[in-house]
């Protein structure tokens, strides 16, 4: 559909007469379409930018400009709830043109994920749109999802996970650019290797996802959606700087493309430099973090066929806290006593040193769709990634330069997919995935490896059926992935050797689902699905010391598959005008759920005596409501309030490392006429359940509360778009520590920081 | 069909192999598996050693430990040893140790009221080490004794040059306990 677009455009070109006057006196006019329910969208805004000229569009998506005057000029195309988009015209001659607008959930590169059917089942989907993303640029993937009701993060620091809904790491499925983002996902300290600055929007699908999702098992979903070449001649671009003062960082993101039918392109850079975070009282010696990130997009469309090139490249150093690194459980115990953390300095420095990690992750994808319309559409993709990590800790006689954890996990990734429209009111998709993943760990650390060399061939079929009737509509999907790993494992006794494990794994899931408007104002969502996850690596197969953790950590080769039974049922109500109500309530049973359990048993080693973690099953249930809610006071004024609970449970007890609960309170003010925006917010954190003595280390965190600023201000000049931001973080410069963060052990959180940020669109 | 021919690749190229190569056996020259605290007398009765070993590093066999009985009232010099015995040939740490004697110190904690551990070495900076020591026995009693490496250990906090292990950080190389009796 993006080609009808563009073939309308073009045809719109070859059919230019030569301009016979120069005078201002064509008119330009057209409507704005829904590109999936072709039906007119009322009210979208139209920018011209050359002329600084709004175009408002009547009911009927319509819009007009007298007394024009030939040129060429960019449209920005708007609408609530859309994203914005650009177009070009050479205005030679009164004309007329049709826009289409993308009001559904996906965009045409993640086409059809939730089908086609007037843009239902998108209660459970929410997204952070690219200018959320810019003006939070200083930050990670993780900490730029928090801004969604029902996700937090699982840190180490500046280290941060994403948790949706309580589900992480092997739970929780990462697309990037619509591949599965493949690196180590288990353990709380490995955070996933994606620039969010290249993504043109975040988006989390909770509760059952579609099961067209490579490694979703019908669960949550992130995927990082990459912008579209915008469909102009022009090279266009986009520079961003920022400054945070705590850390005092700097960040710098720079990004080209052109577009063009035969070869369309874009290219971006991204490069930041963190030294020593602080706390309201003490420096954090060793945060600091160095990123540099590339990535390059190559498209070529020719009669509603694209094919795509796409490379990304993420490295970062990232410095761990040096008084978190111990050596035993009396080391942990010495550190709770301590009100600053060992090794705390006075001064600030950039120096990375052990402990730290480097990691890398490249992306190579090759992509190609054809979406003639009427007719079936295929997409294939084939991916390679490269995912190379290396962690440092503080070792004798200069081996602080040798890592003690050396990684390389390669993978590749297949889809092959299609798509059938029966109308507005059938759509089936159905396709085939495949991936490889080799994980080797490298020798140079002199140390036994965590977790054992794997390869494991996974192949995967799905089909999606959606249909609407009346008011509601129906999706129903099943999923199968089959799992094939043979594991290359060390013995933990003497002579060293290696073990050979072969396991086969078949996951079957289903899902099905309802959404009905009720009426104008209320929309119902119901989900359920029965999810299966087989165990990973290194639920079966880890042997040895977590020594952050101050653990041994023992996988149990035994372990069966996981199954979740998972329900989310939605409400949004707008029944009045002023007031937007978002509920979600979800309840999750989670059949031999797979954690690491606690125990009384401990292990003798040479350097002490270690608690012993083994991966075990039980039956365990996860529930919880997210809340979104909006109350327009006044035209330019309104209060947006987020609620994130979640409890966890298995035999009674509560479950470790959920999120805490959250209650966010905000005020946003916008003054569109002068490009303002004012918001004020304060996210109070409830104290974590209570757990029994065996189940942490340390006591729970109290209860806290943080404040935020934020300021941001946008206006042209010269036809550059520029937008100025100012943030503060933790305003009143709070003492706090998160259940989530590991540092919690050793130091307090993050205090004050001011965020400045500027960004020029060119 | 372009997307045919491509699958086509992909699905060869999964069948290829499946079995994983067989990994390199890391080469655990800085494992520590063995503690030696040699005991001589000053009065020329029976040397006395107590000894931690686990040879295969933290998995694997569970550690074996063996002790002696001291003497009262009698002045013994120490000595630890510090060995990577997993390997052939053995390698001493303890040597390790003492070339970066300004990032490490020994603890040695008595849960007696009557024995007393002093140190008789220093590092470069004239702070304790800990490798050699003076052990003093009184009254008969027992109780345990264990013994501490730590490495980049804050030597110049309150205490830690007298042995006193509370504020002095850094990370725990060896944390050995042995039962101790004085008779």
């Amino acid at each position: 559909m993006y080609y009808k677009n563009l073939a309308l455009i073009s045809l719109f070109f070859l059919n230019l007469n030569f301009a016979f006057s120069q005078t201002c006196r064509f008119r330009f006019d057209g409507t704005v379409i829904d590109l999936v329910d072709k039906k007119p969208l009322s009210n979208a805004n139209i920018l011209i930018v050359e002329i600084d000229k709004n175009l408002q569009c009547d009911l009927q998506g319509a819009f007009i400009i007298e007394n024009i005057c030939p040129g060429k000029y960019h449209l920005k195309i708007s609408h609530i709830g859309c994203e914005t988009k650009t177009e070009f015209v050479e205005i030679k001659k009164d004309t007329t043109l049709t826009l289409y607008l993308d009001h559904s959930l996906q965009t045409l590169h993640e086409i059809h994920v939730q089908g086609d059917l007037n843009s239902v089942n998108t209660l459970q989907t929410k997204s952070i749109n690219k200018e959320k993303i810019l003006e939070n640029s200083q930050g990670n993937l993780s900490t730029l999802l928090e801004n969604i009701a029902g996700v937090a993060s699982i840190k180490n620091g500046t280290i941060a996970k994403p948790v949706v809904q309580g589900f992480s790491g092997n739970r929780l499925s990462i697309l990037n650019n619509g591949v599965p983002q493949n690196g180590q996902q288990w353990g709380t300290d490995h955070a996933p290797e994606i620039d969010p600055l290249v993504a043109s929007k975040l988006q989390v699908i909770k509760g059952a996802a579609s099961l067209a999702y490579s490694g979703s098992n019908a669960g949550n979903v992130i995927l990082i959606v990459p912008a579209n070449i915008e469909n102009d001649p022009h090279i266009h671009g986009s520079a961003n700087y920022f400054f945070e003062s705590n850390g005092n960082g700097h960040g710098i993101r720079a990004e080209a493309q052109q577009g063009s039918t035969k070869l369309a392109w874009r290219v971006g850079l991204t490069y930041k430099n963190f030294g020593d975070r602080n706390t309201p009282s003490y420096y954090l010696k060793n945060t600091g973090n160095k990123e540099i990130n590339g990535d390059m997009l190559l498209e070529r469309s020719k009669n509603n066929k694209q094919a795509q090139l796409y490379f990304s490249t993420f490295n970062a150093d990232l410095g761990l806290l040096r008084g978190s690194q111990i050596g035993n459980l009396e080391d942990l115990n010495a550190a709770f006593l301590k009100t600053e953390p060992f090794f705390t300095e006075k001064k600030f420095s950039r120096n990375i040193a052990a402990p730290y990690q480097a990691v890398s992750h490249n992306l190579l994808k090759a992509s190609f769709k054809n979406l003639e319309i009427n007719k079936l559409h295929t997409e294939a993709y084939i991916a390679i990634q490269s995912n190379l990590r290396k962690e440092y800790d503080i070792r004798r006689n200069l081996r602080n330069t040798l890592p003690s954890l050396s990684i390389l996990q390669n993978s590749i990734h297949g889809e092959y997919k299609l798509h059938l429209d029966k109308g507005q009111n059938l759509h089936f998709s159905t396709g085939i995935q495949a991936k490889i993943i080799d994980n080797t760990n490298n020798a140079e650390t002199g140390i036994l490896p965590l977790l054992p060399d794997f390869r494991s061939l996974e192949p995967s079929v799905f089909a999606v059926l959606e249909t609407a009737k009346k008011n509601i509509h129906y999706e129903l999907g099943v999923r199968y992935d089959g799992v094939f790993q043979n594991i290359k494992a060390i013995s933990s006794d003497l002579p060293r050797r290696v073990l050979n494990y072969s396991k086969t794994f078949n996951n079957l899931s289903t899902s099905a689902g309802l959404h009905a408007k009720i009426n104008k104002g209320l929309n119902l969502e119901f989900q359920t699905a029965l999810g299966n996850r087989n165990p990973a690596v290194n639920e079966l197969y880890s042997n040895g010391l977590h020594q952050g953790v101050a653990g041994i950590e023992l996988g149990n080769a035994d372990l069966k598959n996981e199954q979740a039974f998972k329900n989310t049922l939605s409400i949004q109500v707008n029944a009045i005008k002023w007031l937007n109500v978002n509920l979600s309530g979800y309840y999750n049973y989670i059949r031999d759920y797979i954690y690491l359990r606690p125990g009384t048993e401990k292990r003798l080693t040479i350097r002490g005596a270690f608690p012993v973690f083994r991966y075990s099953q039980t039956n365990a249930s996860i529930r919880g409501l997210d809340a979104d809610i909006k109350i327009q006071l006044s035209k330019s004024l309104h209060y947006n309030n987020q609620l994130s609970l979640i409890k966890g449970t298995e035999n009674k007890r509560n479950l470790v490392y959920l999120p805490q609960n959250r209650i966010k309170n905000e005020l946003h003010y916008e003054l569109n006429s002068k490009g303002l925006k004012a918001n004020v917010s304060h996210a109070y954190h409830l104290k974590y359940t209570k757990l029994d003595a065996d189940q942490d280390f340390a006591e729970v965190p109290p209860s806290f509360g943080l404040w935020a600023l934020a300021v941001n201000k946008e206006f042209s000049k010269k036809g550059n778009k520029i937008k100025l931001s100012l943030t503060v973080n933790n305003l009143l410069n709070t003492s706090y520590r998160m259940y989530l963060n590991r540092l919690r052990y050793y130091s307090d959180d993050l205090g004050r920081s001011v965020v400045l940020g500027v960004n020029v669109g060119f | 069909m372009n997307n045919l021919k491509l699958i086509a690749v992909f699905v060869t190229t999964l069948f290829c192999s499946c079995e994983k190569d067989s990994p390199v056996i890391p080469n655990e020259e800085e494992l520590i598996t063995t503690v030696i605290y040699k005991l001589t007398p000053s009065d020329g009765s029976a040397l006395v050693s107590m000894k931690f070993s686990d040879l295969d590093g933290d998995g694997g066999k569970a550690p074996i430990i063996t002790t002696g009985t001291l003497k009262k009232n009698v002045t013994y010099a120490g000595s630890i040893e510090v060995l990577n015995e997993s390997v052939n040939p053995v390698i001493n740490i303890g040597s390790e140790v003492l070339e970066e004697a300004d990032d490490h110190q020994f603890f040695y904690g008595l849960s007696t009221k009557n024995i007393s551990v002093t140190y008789t070495d220093k590092d470069s900076k004239g702070n304790p080490l800990g490798l050699k020591t003076t052990l003093k026995t009184g009254v008969a009693e027992i109780g345990t004794l264990k013994i501490t490496l730590k490495h980049k250990p804050n030597k110049t906090a309150t205490g830690v040059s007298n042995g006193i292990i509370d504020n002095a950080g850094g990370e725990t190389d060896i944390e050995v306990n042995f039962p101790v009796s004085v008779l």
